[in-house]
């Protein structure tokens, strides 16, 4: 319907009313004679308001005799009608056309470069490495080889695995994907041991190469000698240096004190508002009324985009709206508890941040003791399970 | 006592059922679709009786179809299909 509407607005279309005892009649006859009608919509005393194309009105008269109908047009619109209206215009005419041409010429070069996906390198970098290989603000868009753009991109920058170019009108969208380095390469020949990394107590061993020198139980501190990778036979053979491999649990202690005041900070809107506007226009950007940063000391910055642009042609205009909201901090009384639930919580957060990655957590204690009105100080003391075994290449003396 | 007369099934009625194909393909009956309360399109109706800002009557091959609602009106109309858009309320098959 919305392309035949669209062709119908092309050729030009009427707007009519019909008025007639039975108008019912008269869009029957429409029907069966393949005149085509729209927005067809009843009015008081038997009129009744549609649309039709240009070239059916022709067919309307006979109609119109045989169902008794009159039939007035009350608005000519679509494009005849307007182009008809801009005839004797010639300065309007030459201005459309220098202003369509002027897009055109513009749309054929690169005004925004978008980055996406970056992970560890940055968008900047990636644009430095983009100029390298040809594609810029202002590059010729029609010279851009997406493909050429992409093999040249993977072998200047080794930190990628995957990038791919989209060329979206004046809009060049480049997404990449960083490579998974691969771990560095561990020379199995090489002689070293295995040292504690952490006080603990041993919980459970599993040794894949070296003389182990603790058992399940043991208490070691950070520094100990836990696995040795001289393997000396009882045979007589002549002792063999190898690298010390295996996994070493133990339960290892961490322990947190730290005061925390019964006042909260907390953050609300103070209900002012700022919004700076920036017109993007062909690569530039223009500050419109404003010079840059907000008045405000403390805010929230939200930055909005809007970009004109036909379907997913960007048509090198757009304006952006950075809206900074004020804040102010205030500071609340919180209960006893509370502090001390949200004490635990940080000290938490801080010695998960000291453990590896796979330790798992076995039992958490909490003690607190209130210094005066408004500070609580809060203990925790965390057992964690976690492999403590760490390489170390002794000195050969 | 007069014995009710059973429906009698057209032929294609019955075909369409034996080849279990859309029966609006083969025997030419109204294909009603209504989206929300705000949409309705009718295929193979015959021609328009009443048409009304509450009430639009449709003829079609069998019986007559009437939409009672608010603010109806066509949005399109050709010789074998229709479509009306408004606030429809009711939808009456006789």
């Amino acid at each position: 319907m919305l392309l035949t509407r669209l062709l119908y607005y092309l050729r030009g279309y009427l707007v009519i009313s019909v008025t007639g005892i039975y108008p019912e009649r008269f869009l029957n006859v429409c029907a069966n004679r393949h005149i085509l009608l729209w927005n067809v919509l009843p009015r008081v005393g038997g009129k009744l308001h549609c649309c039709i194309g240009m070239r059916d009105f022709r067919l309307l008269p006979p109609v119109a005799r045989k169902t008794g109908v009159q039939i007035k047009i009350l608005h000519k619109r679509g494009l005849p009608v307007l182009l008809a209206k801009t005839k004797g215009r010639r300065v309007f005419a030459a201005g459309l056309i220098v202003f369509v041409t002027a897009m055109i010429v513009a749309n054929q070069f690169v005004w925004k470069l978008k980055i996406e996906g970056c992970e560890s390198l940055t968008a900047d970098y990636i644009t430095e490495k983009l100029a390298e290989c040809g594609l810029h603000i202002g590059s010729f868009r029609p010279r851009v080889d997406a493909k050429q753009l992409q093999n040249q991109m993977l072998i200047r920058v080794p930190e990628l695995a995957w990038l791919w170019v989209d060329t979206r009108g004046s809009k060049v969208l480049v997404q990449v994907r960083e490579r998974v380095q691969p771990p560095a390469i561990v020379q199995t020949d090489a002689y070293c041991d295995l040292v504690a990394a952490k006080d603990g107590v041993i919980d459970s061993m599993v040794i894949t190469a070296g003389t182990p020198l603790v058992e399940s139980g043991a208490t070691v501190r950070r520094g100990d000698l836990l696995v040795s990778g001289l393997l000396v036979s009882d045979k007589g053979l002549a002792p063999r240096k190898v690298q010390s491999e295996g996994s070493i649990y133990a339960r290892v202690w961490y322990e947190k004190t730290q005061a925390f005041s019964v006042w909260s900070p907390v953050t609300h809107d103070t209900g002012r508002r700022e919004n700076k506007y920036t017109l993007a226009l062909f690569g530039w950007r223009l500050p419109l009324f404003h010079h840059g940063e907000t008045s405000f000391n403390t805010y929230v910055a939200a930055e909005q985009e809007y970009e004109l642009s036909i379907g997913n042609f960007y048509l090198g205009l757009g304006l952006e709206r950075i809206s900074y909201t004020e804040q102010e901090t205030t500071y609340e009384k919180m209960s006893t508890e509370s502090t001390i639930e949200a004490g635990k919580l940080t000290l938490q957060n801080e010695i998960d941040a000291m453990t590896a990655a796979d330790a798992t957590l076995t039992d958490c204690r909490i003690t607190s003791s209130v210094l005066d009105d408004e500070t609580v100080e809060v203990t925790v003391i965390a057992e964690y399970l976690e492999n403590i075994a760490e390489k170390h290449t002794p000195t050969e003396n | 006592m007069k014995k009710k007369k059973a429906e009698k099934k057209s032929p294609m009625t019955h075909l369409s059922a034996l080849l279990e194909l859309p029966l609006d393909v083969l025997a030419d009956v109204p294909h009603i679709t209504v989206n929300d309360n705000k949409e309705l399109c009718i295929e193979n109706y015959k021609s328009i009786e009443t048409y009304e800002p509450n009430e639009i009557r449709l003829r079609s091959k069998n019986y007559a179809i009437g939409i009672g609602g608010r603010d109806l009106q066509i949005a399109a109309i050709t010789d074998d299909e229709i479509l009306i858009r408004g606030i429809i309320c009711t939808l009456t098959l006789q």
